[in-house]
């Protein structure tokens, strides 16, 4: 059975996922980040609240991007998972 | 009476610089800690952080009843009036003891705090409140005898790092957790050197160096972390 994913590493996926695929609609977000619609809905508002990721239109479409703000998060979460990982906590 | 361990002479103040590299490595991780809480806000993060914070700030009292003790002895030998140097050290004496009471009860709060965060989902409250009660009466023992401190530590380390290295062995040996169990392997060792110091003096010279060691390791293993956040990129 695959490990339950902490905050930390559910928030590094979704930024990963944009990161990578440069942007994408929150349906696409919600499959490709593994998460359930209620995990998606509060953990994008937060990062949409902190200014890590942001929407656009296009073509009527909702898009998510993943900020410069976002990008430099991702990185100290890499670190963080880095940590947590070597110190087993 | 106090207990005491003295560094040997030509020792003085090396001691000092040591124990100086363990709290930059102590805060950093302390601020990587808090780091993780403030993402997390997780309970077991946020006993990392003042655990390892106490051990930090332990150790700057360490350096500070060190400072006293030696600024004491050089004043005696500078002077050479036995009783005026009698005065500056019995003057020195409620700084030296609230040093090396902080020092020591820091200390056991950090480690306890570590012992908790591996240990804590399997201790029930009572049994918490009877380890802290323990944990005061080593702290009254450690006042008379200097071992009891060191083994209370070795045995909280020794704890610790039976859990980093199982942490080692889930994460497929990977080189930080196996870099960072072997430093906590070290810091152990060097609290078991420290327990014998009263018989061997030497041994606290070797004790401080095992302990530089380890602590230049957990640097490293602080370096690898950034290194393999960054390269997982």
């Amino acid at each position: 059975m695959a490990k339950k994913r902490n905050k930390i590493e559910i928030v590094s996926d979704m930024l990963k996922t944009l990161q990578e695929r440069g942007k994408l609609k929150p349906t696409h977000l919600m499959y490709k980040a593994n998460l359930s619609h209620g995990q998606m809905q509060s953990y994008l508002e937060e990062l949409i609240n902190n200014e890590m990721v942001t929407k656009m239109d296009n073509k009527g479409y909702e898009y998510l991007i993943i900020t410069d703000k976002g990008s430099t998060f991702l990185q100290k979460l890499r670190e963080l998972n880095e940590f947590q990982k070597a110190f087993g906590v | 009476m106090v207990e005491l361990v003295f560094s040997p002479n030509w020792f003085y103040g090396k001691d000092i610089g040591i124990d100086a590299v363990s709290i930059i490595t102590l805060l950093i991780i302390t601020a990587f800690s808090y780091k993780l809480y403030k993402v997390s806000k997780e309970q077991k993060s946020a006993l990392f952080t003042i655990g390892f914070l106490s051990l930090a700030v332990s150790f700057t009292f360490k350096i500070f009843t060190n400072f006293e003790l030696y600024y004491s002895t050089f004043e005696t030998q500078n002077q050479g009036l036995i009783t005026f140097s009698h005065s500056i050290v019995k003057a020195s004496n409620i700084p030296f003891f609230i040093g090396f009471i902080g020092y020591r009860a820091l200390t056991f709060l950090g480690l306890y705090l570590l012992y908790l965060v591996y240990y804590g989902d399997r201790t029930d409250r009572l049994s918490i409140a009877l380890q802290a009660y323990f944990l005061f009466v080593a702290l009254y023992f450690t006042q008379f005898s200097y071992y009891v401190f060191f083994m209370t530590n070795a045995i909280f380390l020794a704890l610790i790092t039976k859990k980093l290295w199982n942490n080692s062995a889930k994460n497929n040996r990977s080189q930080t957790a196996l870099s960072l169990a072997t430093s906590f392997s070290i810091i152990t060792a060097s609290q078991i050197l420290f327990m014998f110091t009263g018989m061997f003096p030497v041994l606290y010279v070797l004790g401080e160096l095992v302990q530089l060691i380890g602590s230049a390791m957990l640097l490293w293993t602080l370096a690898l972390i950034l290194y393999h956040g960054k390269k997982t990129q």
